[in-house]
């Protein structure tokens, strides 16, 4: 596993992601610590996790504060963010993982097959499994957009 | 002639822009229902006649390709076309898909102009008239 060419992928395809479904430009912030997401986040945050298995195998993870989360599931939907529902943002949430951790993997390479699990929402008291120690690396993302910050992580599992 | 489109996808937002995305594509469109999983699409298909399915590939217990296999196994439901949508690239997955009998697939993340041109291909150009322009007037921004 090419940890470099893997965050390339990961940039790539979040770019990809919410520039082709969202209309949203975006710029990575070096450095950034995706906990951040929780701890700044005005109104809570909803985390969600999609295992994954191949030439190697862990999780994704991805942070983003519940007001950001609805005003990207109002645009998606083409919905005044008043009307949106929890169960619609926890859609999109997980809608939105799936395919960043589906097109990173497509861009980095495309010859190999990796077979995704399904995205589940985390509660808060599962939160704790997003930064397991016992991994084999970790990617974190932070991102900036004009409607806010999110995160995204990549976990490979040993 | 109006096309009966059937989304099968778990996610309840991307069945909603997968609609709204079909519904702009420029074809005239019949009805178009949703089913959450494999196995209420086959109810579904069972039920009444479908034109074309699009289908998740990533689904829980009936994935898109298990439920092209459900369909295969049925006379009727066999002559359908299906377009799977995935998330996945791998050239080897693709060629799965096309071999187990799917018509074509879209990659998400996937553009309007993308599922038309899908669309085009595999139930025709719409005739004249029939277009409902670029999907501007459907609010088409995803």
């Amino acid at each position: 596993m090419e940890k470099q060419s893997l965050m390339a992928s990961m940039k790539a395809s979040i770019s990809e992601v919410m520039e082709t479904m969202f209309f949203l430009p975006l710029e990575f912030e070096d450095g950034g610590d995706i906990k951040e997401i929780i701890r700044s986040a005005d109104g809570g945050t909803v985390a969600c996790k999609l295992a994954f298995s191949g030439p190697f195998s862990g999780f994704s993870c991805f942070l983003i504060p519940v007001k950001v989360a609805q005003g990207l599931t109002a645009s998606f939907l083409g919905e005044d963010i008043a009307r949106v529902t929890e169960e619609q943002t926890a859609g999109t949430v997980k809608e939105i993982l799936n395919m960043v951790t589906g097109k990173a993997f497509s861009l980095y390479d495309n010859q190999a097959v990796f077979k995704l699990g399904i995205p589940e929402i985390m509660p808060p008291t599962k939160w704790p499994h997003l930064w397991t120690k016992d991994v084999k690396e970790v990617m974190n993302l932070y991102v900036n957009t004009a409607d806010g910050d999110f995160g995204l992580g990549l976990v490979i599992l040993p | 002639m109006a096309f009966n489109i059937l989304i099968v996808d778990d996610s309840l937002p991307m069945r909603a822009v997968i609609k709204r995305t079909v519904r702009a594509s420029g074809f005239k469109v019949g009805e178009i229902l949703e089913a959450s999983s494999g196995a209420e699409a086959m109810k579904m298909l069972r039920a009444q006649w479908f034109d074309l399915v699009l289908t998740d590939y990533n689904m829980p217990e009936m994935n898109g390709m298990e439920l092209i296999d459900a369909m295969k196994k049925e006379e009727l439901l066999s002559t359908i076309p299906v377009i799977v949508i995935t998330t996945e690239g791998s050239q080897q997955k693709i060629a799965e898909f096309m071999e187990k009998g799917a018509a074509d697939f879209i990659q998400k993340p996937f553009t309007p102009e993308v599922i038309k041109q899908k669309l085009n291909r595999i139930m025709g150009e719409p005739e004249d008239g029939e277009a409902v322009s670029d999907g501007v007037d459907e609010g088409l921004d995803f």
